[in-house]
């Protein structure tokens, strides 16, 4: 039996990591693997005050069994009361700084979570998701070597801590999302590769968009000949949202050519007065909505610098839509290389440059959508995730 | 909370910095023609040095004195203010930081200030000159409204097949891309820092981890609130104020971004425009 552990899982749950649990765990079953799924009774990150938005106890999403944990909130030391109750688990807690276990001890806990991971069968493989969170710091301490780490790891500050380093290092494997991923867990923890392994993230391949669909919706007819360019990702400044706009308007200004930007996400976006001629907000898109998006693009753009996987990366170029991303992201840049998909930029002259030939050059940009489009068919698909992912699961002893 | 030594040469330090600074100021003035900068331009850079150098605040300047009985009483002013660094330095290292942000951030606004000004020039001067040349591009200029028909300039044929040629290619052309200032980018994350520094707290653990050490700190406990009635008042007024910077950058900063976006769909227009004659 796998045992997916997410602080967050469910319907209404949105979230990278939480999408991703739930459309690994959906793949697993489809397989006919045996997976459940324990998670709070908490709807999802952006609504942290709403903790009881599900039912606690056993319920079934998507086929799948889900056993839901009332969160606690833990001593002011940042330990949760089951270690206190139970001290032979605990972590050398005198090896980390204060404010890093504080720092869990802000993020969702549930000692009734930790109980059942205790009292788990021996046969039970965990895999927890995302790395950051308490109920993966805590729960891996209760069952290390039958403990799976799936990440979804950035270079931020917070993937220093030393916290996360004994987290790391005292799992039984990482099951990376990237290849990039995959060398930034191996250089920060020290980790031997046989440890590290790269199982991988799908997205649903049948979603089709229509450009022309796009445009129509929202009002960006034919007639209008300006060249759309697109984000879709969370609106804010952990996605370099301030980099891309400042870079656009300056972009803008010199060439002086009809363009777009489109923003589509999440998050709160206070777009500055003036805006407006260039950039169109346009909220959360419905799934659809947001595919026809990709299609009507002339480029996908991504700033951001902190990704694991990018969905939105093998989304736009599942439309044949070509990318531009930030070369400060190992990640992104490792998918554009391995693909050939999409150019990169590293400050303003080559952000401009590498609009000016995908802007200029249809073909290029048809060609470089093709191979992008190639690489998600050939690397994206559940299925194998699934595959790779029970085998390094299960397939240990 | 770190302790900063009692040296007597900080003052010295100090006086010897804005020395200089000023020297080179006067130094500046009298080899740049008047003309090459507006009398505001040069109103903004004396600013600036102003900003370097009077943002370290130092608690220990020169105790000087003239007669017996001044180094009498200096010599119990230095006992005392030897006896309090404890307690007044920290205060001061925190308004020093909170200082030492705001003075960057306003001397980056006055950098984005310059920038915007010379975006102005150039447009006006544009304007002017209705038989400029076509602006210099990285390619070829195109119709504005059919950016599609430089459809030539890389043929599907002469597409490289990996990323590192093509990047060689971007690298190529980003060669020619005219430098471009962003201050008001680089202005966020200090005011992020603002944030962070705004409040100075007089009000830190006293701890000791020796019975002796704990002795100490509860002395230094009773006195610290003994003293904080002089103490307290003045910090809060401090913090007033340092609340008010951070509002005030944060303002001038969403002023600056919408001025920048007001004046980049003229430059756009214009360039629009010309292009099209």
């Amino acid at each position: 039996m796998i045992t997916i552990v997410s602080p967050w899982y469910g319907p209404d749950t949105v979230g990278g990591a939480e999408t991703q649990a739930r459309s690994l765990a959906r793949a697993l079953h489809a397989l006919g693997i045996p997976v459940q799924v324990w998670a709070s009774t908490g709807r999802d990150a952006f609504h942290p005050d709403d903790t009881a938005h599900y039912a606690a106890g056993v319920s079934n999403v998507d086929g799948i069994p889900v056993w839901r944990f009332r969160p606690d909130a833990p001593d002011q030391q940042g330990v949760p009361l089951f270690f206190r109750r139970h001290p032979a688990y605990l972590p050398p807690l005198a090896s980390f700084a204060p404010h890093e276990l504080q720092l869990l001890g802000t993020l969702l806990s549930s000692d009734e979570l930790y109980a059942a991971i205790h009292t788990a069968p021996a046969t039970t493989r965990f895999i927890f998701i995302p790395y950051p969170f308490a109920t993966s710091f805590w729960g891996a301490r209760l069952a290390p070597e039958r403990s799976w780490l799936l990440p979804c790891l950035h270079d931020e500050p917070y993937a220093y801590y030393s916290t996360y380093r004994h987290l790391f290092q005292t799992v039984r494997g990482i099951l990376a999302n990237s290849y990039a991923e995959a060398e930034l867990a191996q250089r920060l923890y020290q980790l031997p590769a046989r440890r590290v392994h790269m199982t991988g993230e799908g997205i649903d391949l049948s979603p089709r968009g229509d450009g022309e669909a796009f445009r129509r919706t929202y009002h960006l007819d034919s007639a209008d000949a300006a060249m759309l360019l697109l984000y879709v990702g969370r609106r804010d400044e952990s996605k370099n949202i301030g980099l891309l706009l400042t870079y656009m308007r300056e972009y803008w200004a010199r060439r002086g050519w009809p363009l777009r930007l489109l923003l589509a996400g999440q998050g709160l976006l206070e777009l500055p007065a003036g805006a407006e001629s260039l950039v169109i907000d346009l909220g959360y898109l419905p799934e659809q909505d947001k595919h026809h998006a990709y299609a009507a693009a002339q480029v996908f753009v991504h700033p951001s610098i902190y990704e694991s996987f990018s969905i939105v990366l093998m989304e736009a170029w599942l439309q044949g839509t070509p990318a531009l991303v930030n070369g400060a992201c190992a990640v992104t840049v490792d998918h554009c290389r391995r693909s050939g998909g999409g150019l990169i930029f590293d400050d303003f002259g080559t952000f401009a440059a590498a609009l000016d030939l995908l802007l200029c050059n249809p073909d290029l940009r048809t060609t470089l959508g093709e191979r992008g489009r190639a690489y998600v068919l050939r690397t994206c698909n559940w299925e194998d995730v699934a595959r790779r992912t029970a085998a390094v699961v299960l397939g240990e002893t | 909370m770190p302790h900063q030594s009692d040296s007597p040469d900080v003052a010295t330090l100090l006086a010897a910095v804005r020395a200089e600074v000023q020297a080179r100021r006067q130094a500046l003035h009298s080899t740049t023609s008047p003309s090459s900068q507006s009398a505001l331009e040069l109103q903004l850079q004396r600013n600036a040095e102003q900003l370097e150098i009077t943002r370290v605040i130092s608690a220990h300047w020169p105790l000087e004195s003239r007669s017996p009985y001044e180094r009498a009483i200096n010599l119990i002013n230095k006992i005392v203010r030897r006896a309090l660094r404890w307690y007044i330095n920290p205060i001061v290292e925190q308004q020093n930081a909170f200082n030492d942000v705001a003075a960057r951030a306003l001397r980056l606004q006055i950098e984005a200030y310059a920038e915007l000004r010379a975006q102005l020039a150039e447009l006006d001067r544009r304007a002017t000159h209705d038989r400029d040349p076509p602006l210099p591009m990285t390619i070829p200029p195109i119709e504005a409204s059919a950016p599609s028909h430089q459809d030539e300039l890389l043929p599907s044929t002469a597409i490289p097949a990996t990323t590192e040629e093509l990047q060689q290619l971007v690298r190529q052309h980003a060669r020619t891309e005219p430098d471009a200032g962003f201050a008001d980018y680089q202005l966020h994350p200090l005011l992020a820092q603002l944030g962070v520094h705004q409040q100075v707290n007089a009000h830190w653990p006293l701890v000791g981890h020796t019975p002796i050490e704990s002795a100490a700190a509860l002395a230094q406990r009773l006195m610290r609130r003994y003293l904080r009635w002089l103490i307290n008042p003045i910090v809060e007024q401090q913090n007033a104020f340092n609340t008010a910077l951070t509002q005030t950058v944060a303002t001038l900063l969403t002023a600056d971004v919408e001025l920048r976006f007001r004046l980049a769909r003229h430059r756009a227009a214009h360039v629009r425009r010309q292009t099209s004659t």
